[in-house]
């Protein structure tokens, strides 16, 4: 070995220690822990693989994956989109952009819980603003929009995409910015309006930052817990539960922290897998352009 | 007929006036430069035409129509960028069918023009590749190529040869030239590299400061310049003005007086080429300070010891200087250039 080689692993050596024993061992932990029974009130046994048996057959716990990947595919989806359509107006020049970037930022600055507590508030059976703006004065009409099942997946999906939608307009918008006017112009020469400039200009050159933009809030969906655990706690009947809650509620009140990690290591592999798709695809994007 | 018409287009970016009533008419065929520094409103004027920017006053007529609010798509005209603007997700093909598919021309037509065009630009190999995959002449090739095939009325051309290097940018000038011929097609060429005006150009337009300051052949231009800036800017090593003052039929400035017959009297200035410049006699002195060897021309640059004033003189294949040396001056009387609140003098006769 060369002293340049050495001195690299030298270097390098600090990082992975500390994602050694950081990250890898409680992953590693969590995944043989899930193998077992193991609560306050029995003796720690091995069942093999009964924990991950019980996840997919007990209802509560499909609810809950269920709910999960609608909550991800949903919220992801709309987040783009809107996250795209708020990159469109902060590229363009217009008066007062600078405070409307900072208005389309300040919901991702506020801390996920105040944001929770605030739409818990907003969405509030006796004194919500969204039942004042539907029913006025009308309070015999006043709905409890997060009793009901579809409404408080919908409130939980809606704050979400309220919160974050404004990261992925950063992402896209840095995207936006690396798209050189020339083409535009040559474009507006050879014939394209505008729709035709944004679908055949704008939106392939955005695809790598849309990518990116999906990978980031997809890793960020699957791991959805302070919403939940503020507005609804898995409330009605289960039907906004999601794995990270579901797992924390197994894990610390109900102590069964081999079930419990079952749960966290259920949620680690499917992002691991969704990341790796798209990483890949990102990668090969980049290095394209 | 004329295919294009300037008439007193004025463009105005809030207080900034970047071109102050222009008035060009451009022939049919004619291969039209404009020419001037950065900052001298030719570029604005190119995207005034094209539709790229909107004009403040005046009026741009294409083919006999005026087209101030047409959009570029309706005014006919193909336009070459200096970053060349290929789509970069595109390739080759796309890039060159894309203003045909714009225009929902069917498809064997398209085909057709692109594989045309590709021959034309000897581009064929790399239809499949994209933009990234080639090289500088090569997207330049592919950006004319895109222009091409539309068949416009006017092509326009915007300092499309500044990101090639040297050796490059000379081939590519050629094939501008060859091109134009070919397709015996209406080009307004933007340009602030004189080479390119003199020898692209049938028509330079010299430009200053949102105005033009003369429009004539390339012969014109470099032999009689209208203005002092015209003067000044075209030529290389720049010409040698000296201020003086016209008093009965004689210029009399730097320690000379040279007899002129022209129709003014009083503050005059006087223009000299470095080839109009000669050693030995008494129109200036002054040491050498540097001698530049282009090969072909010898060039020395002098300095007047007690004004200080610089001198670019070029040498004969007979003369021989050194740095330090210092040396006499005369000039070629017969081609002097005078000039009076910023306007050429005739001289009738002189010496």
């Amino acid at each position: 070995m060369n002293s340049e080689r050495k001195a690299a692993y030298a270097l390098v050596a600090p990082a992975v220690f500390i994602v050694a024993v950081f990250v890898l061992s409680p992953i590693v932990q969590a995944f043989i822990n899930s193998l077992y029974r193991d609560t306050p009130f029995s003796p720690k046994t091995f069942i093999g693989l009964d924990n991950y048996r019980t996840l997919f057959s007990d209802s509560v716990a499909t609810g809950t994956i269920e709910f999960t990947l609608i909550f991800v595919i949903v919220s992801t989806a709309l987040e783009i989109l809107i996250g795209l359509g708020l990159a469109l107006v902060i590229h363009e020049h217009f008066k007062g952009r600078g405070l409307v970037r900072a208005a389309v930022l300040i919901p991702w600055a506020i801390p996920t819980v105040v944001a929770g507590v605030m739409w818990k508030y907003m969405l509030n059976d006796q004194y919500g603003f969204v039942n004042l703006v539907f029913y006025g004065s009308n309070v015999a009409n006043y709905v409890a929009w997060l009793a009901s099942e579809w409404s408080a997946r919908m409130a939980i999906i809606g704050a979400d995409v309220w919160k974050t939608s404004s990261f992925a307009a950063l992402l896209i918008l840095a995207g936006l910015q690396s798209i050189p006017e020339d083409l535009y112009e040559a474009a507006r020469i050879d014939g394209a309006n505008a729709v035709k400039r944004f679908f055949r200009i704008t939106l392939p050159l955005l695809k790598p930052a849309i990518l990116l933009a999906l990978l980031f809030r997809m890793m960020d969906a699957f791991r959805v817990f302070a919403l939940v655990y503020v507005m609804t706690q898995g409330a009605p009947g289960g039907s906004t539960n999601v794995l990270q809650y579901y797992g924390y509620q197994k894990m610390f009140p109900e102590q069964q922290f081999g079930y419990g990690s079952a749960v966290s290591v259920l949620v680690f592999v499917m992002i691991a897998i969704v990341a790796t798709i798209l990483i890949r695809t990102v990668r090969t994007r980049i290095y394209e352009s | 007929m004329s295919t294009l018409e300037l008439r007193g287009l004025t463009k105005r970016f809030g207080e900034i006036e970047a071109l102050n009533a222009i008035d060009l008419t451009v022939d049919q065929g004619d291969f039209c430069v404009l020419l001037g520094p950065s900052g001298c409103g030719k570029s604005t004027a190119l995207r005034c035409i094209a539709g790229l920017e909107t004009i403040t006053d005046g009026d741009v007529i294409i083919n006999g129509d005026r087209v101030n609010e047409k959009t570029p798509k309706e005014r006919g005209i193909a336009m070459v960028f200096q970053t060349y603007a290929l789509y970069p997700h595109m390739t080759v093909r796309e890039n060159l069918a894309f203003p045909l598919k714009m225009s929902k021309m069917p498809k064997d037509e398209m085909e057709k023009r692109v594989r045309d065009a590709a021959s034309l630009l000897r581009i064929e190999p790399m239809l499949e590749r994209r933009p990234r995959e080639l090289s500088g002449g090569q997207r330049q090739r592919v950006a004319i190529g895109r222009a091409i095939v539309r068949e416009p009325t006017l092509f326009l051309f915007d300092e499309p040869l500044s990101n090639l290097d040297a050796k490059l940018r000379n081939d590519m000038r050629l094939e501008i030239a060859a091109l134009h011929r070919r397709l015996e097609a209406t080009v307004i060429y933007v340009t602030h590299d004189q080479v390119e005006a003199m020898t692209l150009g049938k028509t330079i337009v010299v430009m200053n400061d949102g105005r033009i300051e003369q429009v004539g052949t390339p012969d014109e231009v470099y032999q009689r310049p209208a203005t002092p800036f015209v003067a000044g800017f075209v030529g290389m090593p720049a010409m040698n003005f000296i201020t003086g003052e016209i008093r009965n039929d004689a210029f009399e400035g730097n320690g000379f007086e040279i007899p002129v017959s022209v129709d003014h009297e009083g503050e005059t200035l006087l223009g000299v080429r470095p080839e109009d410049i000669n050693l030995g006699g008494d129109h200036g002195e002054g040491e050498v300070e540097i001698i530049e060897n282009l090969g072909a021309d010898r060039y020395a640059y002098l300095k007047e010891t007690d004004t200080r004033k610089r001198w670019a003189v070029r040498l004969n294949a007979d003369e021989s200087v050194d740095v330090g040396q210092a040396v006499n001056l005369s000039f070629n009387v017969e081609r002097l250039h005078l000039y009076a609140d910023n306007r050429r003098l005739d001289v009738t006769s002189s010496s």
